[in-house]
């Protein structure tokens, strides 16, 4: 799994939502960390469709030129898909953010 | 943001999306649509337009290459798409790699069907649409005498009295203007160079719309002076090789061994019109000379006239110059062609007759697949039922179809324009070199007309046997299909057309076969034929004697006998003869004759026959014996009583049963002498029409008569007798041009080439003819093998032998063999008339080749019904019964 799905999916836990909120809530919680392209953004929702960690759905209010909006949801797969993501970045993390002996870092 | 500029962007988007996989696009491309025009907004909005600029840019290109890259791993990773056209064509595509037999066959059949006949036909386009070294050369015609004859009609140049009779009488035409060949030696640095020059009368140029490269065309009172004006056009050739295209050509001399010609003009590039010419000088004619036919004639139709018109006008001026000045021409009238046709006159019936046999190949190669695609379509029954049963509809398993001969179709089309470019280069050594230098063609152009339309009628014949086909297999019903698989027959009327094909293919390759088969005996008989003479450690060249510079009495006599003592004087040379005409080149000389003591009737064509000036040791280099009575010798002197040495052929023809020796014979012409028959030999074979041949001594014909090209034949004794004999030449006089040297070997070999192509190619189509006549009894008896498999299954089950199978397959292939051989003998029979009488020398099959050709054509139909009698009889009884 890349930053890009990753990311796609962490999102997503929170709720349902289509592209563009995707991307302005990827914004908010960017930290001025730059946004993948937009070919890149779909590339990784294609990605997580063909995994079966999100899903495609379809929108009941009208959109552009008459088109229902096109929302993305993220499957059960999904969650424990980024869930097992976020544990092992979280276990290499520890290999860089503890001292070499094994204490962790403090203040003096 | 605009809303043009929106839809640029969407566009743009487009674009970039159209290289992803189908997949990706229907999931994703309209939202990516909206979204990309709500980010361009936003940074529009936030950052100004020239971010907007490139942030657009850098999307749609993220865009493009994120598809690439998509549709590469599609590759890599494939999936079948069985849905939609792509999805049919992968269907096809694979389908046909699994039958590989089928689909070589196929392909190839379109590729040689299609490809050689796009090469032929490029070849009769070249030719008949090429452009004429004329203005409107469409309007242009070709005048020539005829008089009819036994054998057929004959034409022929034209008298001066006709010429001026047409030119003064009709009303037909805008303008007529004769050419008189003939040659001059130009005086180089290099010594004399021969080259043909032509005499014209007043007005030709403007006649036939030359614009001079250089220079201008002949005064008024240049025409009318005649040859005393000195003045001479040039060709461009001429104009490079003798004055290096010196732009100030004009008015310098042009330096001949008659005489300085003042230059006036140089013609345009490739301008050689008539016979290679390289030089035109006026020329001044003698109304009244009616004997010596040597003019070319050419005439402009008027406005609203065409050549039937003319054709009628010449019988009626004709008509009035024979009843007001009988016994003046022997002729019988005059025949009017087009210019076009004048100039591949000798090229046109073969031409022609190539066309219809590619067209008619060509028809046969498509009906040929038509049939194995009906076969292919009966294979997969199974196949095509089951996609039907799983839910295919019905336009589906037609588009399948369509698909799949579609893609044969297409690969064969493409095959075919590489093998039409292939053969185009091979197809241009076809075009005969008096074409080639005419019309100015190098090589077979492949119009892009010609190769759409062969990829054109790929493409529809591939949608039409496609269509038809499945169109017959979509109205099966399918439950019955299934179950009555190996159960059937075709219907009547399909059965009868298929039997019609294949008794087709088989009875025109037996006519292929008989034709290539007469055209190759005649090709080798030409090759080893024992020519009357002899060609090995043979060798010629021309010399061109000037009769205004050996004008004096005895003087041309005295130059032929100082040449030929001195060249065989030579170390190189075993024996060396001099004659007017060359029995392998350059044409051929006829003269009418009168027996003496014989009075022909009135109305009774010319006796026409091969008229030959040559000096004592001529046979002798020729290896000609004298078989009876003597050669010419000193005694035959100008003044002494006039001789000839005639042929056996002549000799057989006006006195059978007699000797010949002794009798006399003359020329049909007033005040000519009659002539005593002093020496009969061999019969010669030879170029040009007539059979029979007499031969005149050089030393007896007066001073300015025929013999103004003569033609030095040697026996040498190796290979430096030319360049020595050359020499010789050039110390008696250097004005003499020696040339046209060559082999006589290299002659025979170029006299028989067209025979020789011709032979190959009647040969190529017969193969192609009895390949296809294979393949389509093949095709027949696989489909009726295929469709009746429970019926051979049953009758295997009951006890019937293989080898009885075998024969009932056989015995079906028999009876289609049997019709196609005996309607395939009588049209061969026909065409072998045809070509004995039309082709000199071919002489129709015996009965045993006619024999030995259906015993080819049975055996390679026994060939091609192996293969499907050996299927029928390996079938499995117990299967094939319980379907």
């Amino acid at each position: 799994m890349n930053a890009t799905v990753f990311r796609l999916l962490a999102v997503l836990r929170e709720g349902p939502r289509d592209a563009s909120g995707i991307l302005d809530r990827l914004r908010e919680l960017s930290d001025d960390e730059p946004l993948p392209s937009l070919a890149g953004f779909y590339r990784g929702l294609k990605r997580a469709v063909d995994e079966d960690w999100i899903e495609v759905v379809e929108g009941e209010a009208e959109g552009n030129r008459g088109r229902p909006p096109q929302g993305y949801i993220i499957t059960p797969g999904g969650r424990a898909a980024a869930e097992t993501e976020a544990l092992r970045m979280k276990r290499l993390a520890g290999l860089v953010l503890t001292t070499p002996h094994g204490g962790s870092q403090s203040g003096k | 943001m605009s809303d043009i500029t929106r839809r640029c962007i969407e566009w743009m988007l487009g674009v970039a999306l159209w290289p992803a996989p189908r997949e990706y696009r229907e999931l994703f491309a309209a939202d990516v649509r909206s979204t990309f025009v709500r980010e361009a907004f936003r940074v529009r909005q936030d950052q100004g337009r020239i971010v907007l600029g490139v942030y657009v840019l850098r999307t749609i290109t993220g865009f493009f290459l994120s598809s690439l890259a998509q549709r590469l791993n599609t590759l890599r990773h494939p999936t079948v798409d069985l849905s939609g056209i792509r999805g049919d064509l992968q269907v096809a595509v694979r389908s046909l790699i699994r039958a590989p037999t089928f689909t070589v066959a196929v392909v190839l059949t379109l590729t040689v069907g299609l490809g050689g006949s796009t090469a032929i036909l490029g070849l009769v386009n070249t030719v008949y649409r090429s452009a004429l070294p004329f203005e409107n050369g469409e309007e242009l015609v070709r005048l020539r005498s005829f008089a009819n004859a036994a054998a057929g009609q004959r034409v022929y140049n034209m008298s001066s009295k006709d010429f001026y009779s047409i030119r003064d009488g009709n009303r037909t035409f805008e303008g007529v203007v004769a050419m008189d060949g003939g040659s001059l030696s130009i005086l180089g640095d290099d010594g004399a160079t021969r080259v043909s020059a032509i005499a014209v009368t007043e007005g030709w140029g403007e006649l036939l719309g030359l614009r001079p490269a250089l220079g201008r065309l002949f005064s008024a009172e240049e025409e009318a002076l005649g040859a005393d004006a000195r003045v001479a056009l040039i060709s461009d050739a001429v104009w490079e090789r003798f004055f290096g295209r010196d732009p100030a050509v004009l008015g310098r001399p042009l330096a001949t061994a008659s005489g300085p010609f003042s230059i006036v003009g140089v013609l345009p590039p490739r301008f050689a019109y008539p016979y290679e010419a390289g030089v035109w000088t006026p020329g001044h004619l003698d109304p009244s000379a009616w004997q010596a036919h040597s003019l070319n004639v050419v005439a402009r139709l008027a406005e609203g006239m065409t050549a039937e018109h003319a054709t009628e006008d010449m019988a009626r001026v004709f008509g009035a110059l024979k009843q007001s000045q009988p016994g003046t021409t022997p002729d019988d009238g005059v025949s009017v062609v087009s210019s076009r046709e004048d100039l591949i006159r000798d090229s046109a019936d073969s031409l022609r007759g190539l066309a219809a046999a590619v067209i008619s190949l060509l028809l046969l190669a498509c009906a040929n697949v038509a049939n194995l695609l009906t076969i292919r379509l009966v294979d997969r029954e199974a196949d095509t039922t089951l996609r039907a049963v799983l839910g295919a509809t019905k336009a589906r398993l037609i588009r399948l179809a369509v698909v799949e001969s579609l893609v044969l179709f297409v690969a064969g089309g493409l095959g075919s324009i590489l093998l039409a470019a292939l053969l185009g280069r091979w197809a241009g050594t076809l075009i005969p070199d008096v074409l080639r230098t005419q019309l100015d063609l190098n090589e077979i152009q492949l119009e892009p007309t010609v190769l759409v339309g062969a990829m054109g009628i790929a493409v529809m014949a591939g949608l039409l046997t496609g269509g038809v086909a499945a169109l017959r297999a979509s109205k099966r019903d399918l439950q019955s299909a299934l179950r009555n698989q190996g159960r059937g027959s075709p219907g009547r009327a399909t059965g009868r057309l298929q039997n019609l094909l294949v008794v087709s293919e088989v009875s025109l390759a037996l006519v292929l076969l008989v034709g290539a088969s007469v055209l190759f005996q005649h090709f080798q008989q030409l090759r080893t034929a024992d020519l009357g003479y002899r060609t090995d450690d043979r060798m010629t060249f021309q010399l061109v004697v000037d009769t205004e510079r050996y004008a004096e009495t005895g003087a041309r006599a005295a130059l032929l006998v100082e040449l030929e003592d001195r060249v065989r004087a030579l170390p190189q040379v075993i024996e060396v003869g001099i004659t007017s005409v060359n029995p392998l080149c350059c044409g051929d000389w006829a003269a009418p004759i009168r027996i003496e003591g014989r009075t022909p009737p009135a109305d009774a064509p010319p006796l026409l026959i091969h008229h030959g000036l040559v000096t004592s040791t001529y046979f002798e280099a020729m290896a000609m014996p004298i078989l009876r009575g003597r050669n010419f010798g000193p005694q035959d002197a100008p003044d002494a009583p006039p001789v000839v040495i005639v042929d056996e052929a002549l000799a057989t023809r006006f006195w059978p049963g007699e000797e010949a020796l002794g009798k006399r014979l003359g020329l049909d012409r007033e005040g000519r002498p009659q002539r005593t028959v002093v020496g009969i030999v061999p019969t010669t074979i030879r170029q040009g029409d007539y059979t029979e041949s007499w031969y005149l001594p050089l030393s007896q014909e007066p001073t300015g008569s025929s013999a103004e090209i003569i033609h030095v034949m040697i026996h040498q004794r190796d290979e430096g007798a030319l360049r020595a004999a050359r020499e010789v030449v050039a110390e008696i006089d250097p004005t003499l041009a020696a040339f046209g040297a060559s082999t006589l070997a290299a002659l025979r070999d170029e006299t028989i080439g067209q025979d020789r192509i011709g032979a190959i190619l009647a040969s190529l189509f017969a193969g192609i003819g009895l390949l296809l006549a294979c393949l389509g009894l093949y095709g027949l008896l696989a489909y009726r093998v295929a469709l009746q498999t429970r019926e051979i299954g049953t009758r295997l089950a009951l006890g019937a032998q293989a080898s009885q199978v075998v024969f009932l397959i056989f015995g079906r292939s028999l009876r289609l063999l049997g019709a196609g051989v005996v309607v395939g003998t009588g049209f061969a029979l026909f065409l072998n008339r045809v070509l004995a009488n039309t082709v000199p020398g071919v002489e129709m099959a015996s009965l045993r080749q006619i024999a030995g050709l259906i015993l080819l054509v049975t055996l390679s139909a026994m060939l091609a019904s192996l293969l499907p009698a050996m299927r029928a009889a390996r079938l499995d009884p117990a299967r094939t019964v319980q379907g």
